[in-house]
């Protein structure tokens, strides 16, 4: 996406600032205002704020002004995370949909496809996954199998997508499928837009570690699209995902430093108030040494991403920044978590239900759940491929098949 | 916090770089000539400016911060080159916030090319060990400094010592009687390390009032060198391995292609990055005078010291059986990493030293 705002960093924060002061619901920010409970009551209610704000503007800032963002800059976008988080404003709804699909099709997709599903992407009122990964291509992306027969002017789908996030809740998919089985295998894919009701969908959750669930397979069984679904030219879909995946989100980083330090602080909280033993975890200089490191990395992730947007800025061209902040954040948080179960000793190892489980488990289930981070999204081995071939120029493997 | 570079600070990174390549110095300091050798390479280092970094002069129309000196400094890691750069930093930073004659004095030799350099006990994680008696003639000092990075090529030495209660900072010629500057052999001979022993060597007092806090600040400033040093370090030991690794082939390719050698590689610009990220985060913190700013110094050198270290072994290894000889460059990248990983506080120090102030804080916070 192209910066096209000409408004200065601080009129942009002046701007967003009054705004939120006019419209967040009364005494938002105080002791006493809690969003709602109940799963289903504070869906709406987010949505209720998504539609208000994406009315004026506030959703998806970094699209371009004719598709109801702002063509924000940079140093704008980093501001508003900023003052959104300060804030405490939630994520907007569906922003798999605002971050990879609205992008992508704005870019490649026709006029018609903007002027359908961009829209109710802003307004959270149509939630979009992703259907990418398979049992057989996951590292190996490219290698994917689902099948995309044409048939006249529609397009016959065939296959398994899995590590599907919350395909039970989406209206729509968007996926690759493999429309020309017989091109060298980056060249027959093609990038489309299936809604969630077509005949022929199964979603099937899969359990995570931690039991809970987020995560699904889909199974597609002759399910028809039309041709007009598909974004960009047919089997040109890894050349029009990897320009998405390729315009890394650089102020995303905002987001989880924030949520780094936040977690941090509370491991360190739950180091100086927990006895072990007869003995404070925070006096000792191996969990004083690991949590400075720690501390570190927070600070590092923060200063990668701003070293990253002034190279972006400086030369149009990212630095290599950008997956060495994947796989350094991915490998920290994880150990992050790792430090957080290992501080209380044995005790670590209770979880919710038990009487004397730290912080009622939420530690046990942070580790468990954090083993996803050096997978998902790419795993740390792929990111450190990544690094050496493009970053030093080192040969690619001699046995990988193109 | 920005990160964006000057032109300016662009130009005098290359204009560094160019003369350092023209003259490879690292090698230098194993030659018998080597004392001369360093001192030649700083004048040369001097006329290009560098003795004036970090100083505001407006005479010389000429201002320049904690910026520029780490960035130079992460030059001169790059090419392993010997020389007094951060304990002469230092000295111009005491020197610079002293109304003395004699500091203004010193200074001004100083940026003509006169080796100084501070002594600093900080160095070698040491407290003050020399004591200043008045006599008829002048100041005149007793007492030892271990460990003084440079002090080998020094024309002169700033000796912090205590006198009538509280520390001061005296100047000494080291050709003066009573001083005795010793080189020590050491791992790294470009660290230029010696001890300097004072056995009644008479000197000029250069900074009296306040010393301490400026004393401090130019330990905070070693300190972010040494560690954009080891960046610097860091940076060309792990282009040396990776343009071997390209190169050199076993089994029929190149051992870069090869997973074992591209994810150490990757691993390596992790940490190279890491180490420059820090650096610049204090860099930037010291120029703008953040009240953090020291926590900043602790996090740079702790990352980019063993950073530094790591890579360099890491860059040896990847170099198999000739990486272990004398004839191979890498071994003076090592060196240097070790010894900076070792001076101006070593890495442990530093985590404790973030841990008292993130624990503390925090405690702040939650009542």
């Amino acid at each position: 996406m192209t910066a096209t705002s000409t408004q200065s960093t601080a009129e942009f924060t002046a701007e967003l600032s009054d705004w939120l002061d006019a419209n967040l619901p009364k005494g938002w920010g105080t002791r006493g205002f809690k969003l709602p409970k109940d799963p289903n009551e504070r869906r709406d209610f987010i949505r209720e704020l998504q539609r208000q704000m994406a009315a004026d503007r506030w959703i998806a800032i970094h699209w371009p002004a004719e598709f109801g963002g702002r063509g924000a800059t940079m140093d704008q976008q980093i501001a508003y995370h900023a003052e959104l988080a300060r804030r405490g404003v939630p994520r907007p709804l569906g922003h798999i949909g605002l971050n990879l699909c609205g992008p992508t099709i704005i870019r490649h997709g026709t006029d018609a496809q903007r002027e359908r599903f961009l829209r109710p992407m802003l307004d959270g009122d149509e939630i979009w996954c992703e259907g990418f990964s398979e049992p057989g291509a996951g590292s190996d992306l490219a290698g994917l199998r689902t099948r995309g027969r044409i048939e006249g002017d529609e397009l016959v789908i065939t296959g398994q997508k899995t590590w599907n996030t919350g395909g039970h809740y989406s209206q729509w998919m968007f996926a690759l499928v493999r429309t020309d089985p017989d091109a060298p295998k980056h060249q027959g894919l093609s990038f489309v837009l299936l809604p969630m009701d077509s005949p022929g969908i199964t979603v099937r959750p899969i359990e995570r570690i931690d039991r809970g669930h987020d995560i699904n397979d889909v199974f597609l069984d002759d399910v028809r699209v039309p041709l007009s679904n598909v974004v960009g030219p047919l089997n040109s879909g890894w050349q029009v995902t990897r320009t998405t995946l390729n315009h890394e989100r650089y102020t995303q980083f905002l987001a989880s430093q924030i949520g780094f330090r936040r977690t941090l602080d509370n491991v360190a909280e739950l180091a100086k108030r927990t006895n072990v033993l007869g003995k404070r975890p925070a006096d000792r200089p191996d969990v004083r040494s690991a949590l400075a490191r720690k501390w570190i990395a927070s600070e590092l992730i923060r200063l990668h991403g701003l070293r990253n947007i002034a190279s972006v800025q400086s030369s149009g061209e990212p630095g290599p920044e950008g997956a060495i902040m994947k796989v350094f954040g991915q490998e920290q948080e994880k150990e992050l978590y790792e430090l957080a179960v290992d501080v209380s000793g044995a005790l670590g190892l209770l979880d919710r239900g038990a009487d004397s489980a730290q912080d009622r488990g939420k530690w046990v289930y942070g580790y468990l759940r954090s083993r996803a981070s050096t997978i998902a999204g790419g795993t740390s081995e792929i990111q450190r491929n990544v690094i050496a071939e493009r970053v030093l120029k080192m040969p690619r493997d001699p046995w990988v098949k193109q | 916090m920005e990160f964006r570079l000057s032109d300016e600070q662009v130009a005098l990174c290359a204009s560094v770089r160019k003369l350092l390549a023209a003259r490879a110095p690292a090698r230098t300091v194993f030659e018998s000539d080597s004392i001369d050798a360093a001192r030649t390479l700083w004048g040369q280092l001097s006329d290009a400016g560098l003795s004036t970094l970090g100083l505001d002069l407006p005479d010389l129309d000429l201002e320049s911060s904690a910026i520029e000196q780490m960035l130079v400094a992460e030059e001169l890691g790059r090419a392993a080159a010997p020389t007094p750069y951060i304990g002469l930093e230092a000295a111009t930073l005491i020197l610079s916030r002293s109304e003395l004659p004699a500091a203004a004095d010193l200074l001004g030799r100083a940026l003509d090319g006169h080796i100084v350099v501070a002594a600093l006990p900080a160095a070698y994680g040491g407290t003050v060990g020399v004591k200043a008696s008045e006599e008829a003639t002048g100041s005149v000092l007793h007492g030892e400094v271990l460990l003084v990075p440079g002090a080998t090529w020094a024309n002169t030495v700033l000796i912090i010592a205590e006198a009538e209660g509280s520390v001061r900072v005296y100047a000494l010629d080291i050709d003066q009687a009573g001083c005795t500057v010793t080189p020590a052999p050491s791992i790294d001979p470009g660290s230029g390390l010696a001890a300097v022993t004072l056995d009644g060597a008479a000197a000029v007092p250069v900074l009296v009032d306040d010393a301490d806090k400026s004393i401090h600040d130019a330990v905070l400033l070693a300190t972010l060198l040494a560690a954009a040093e080891s960046t610097g370090i860091a940076y060309t030991a792990l282009h040396m391995a990776a343009d071997y690794a390209r190169t050199r082939e076993q089994f029929g390719h190149p051992i870069g292609s090869f997973q074992a050698i591209k994810h150490k590689l990757a691993d390596m610009v992790v940490d190279v990055e890491n180490s420059r990220s820090a650096c610049y985060g204090a860099a930037w913190k010291l120029r703008d005078g953040a009240e953090d700013a020291e926590t900043f110094v602790h996090m740079a050198k702790a990352v980019a010291a063993e950073g530094g270290t790591h890579v360099a072994a890491q860059a040896l290894q990847i170099h198999g059986g000739i990486g272990c000889t004398f004839e191979h460059p890498i071994h003076l990248y090592l060196r240097r990493a070790k010894a900076n990983q070792l001076l101006y506080g070593d890495t442990p120090e530093h985590l404790e030293s973030l841990a008292v102030e993130f624990l503390a804080t925090e405690r702040e916070h939650t009542r």
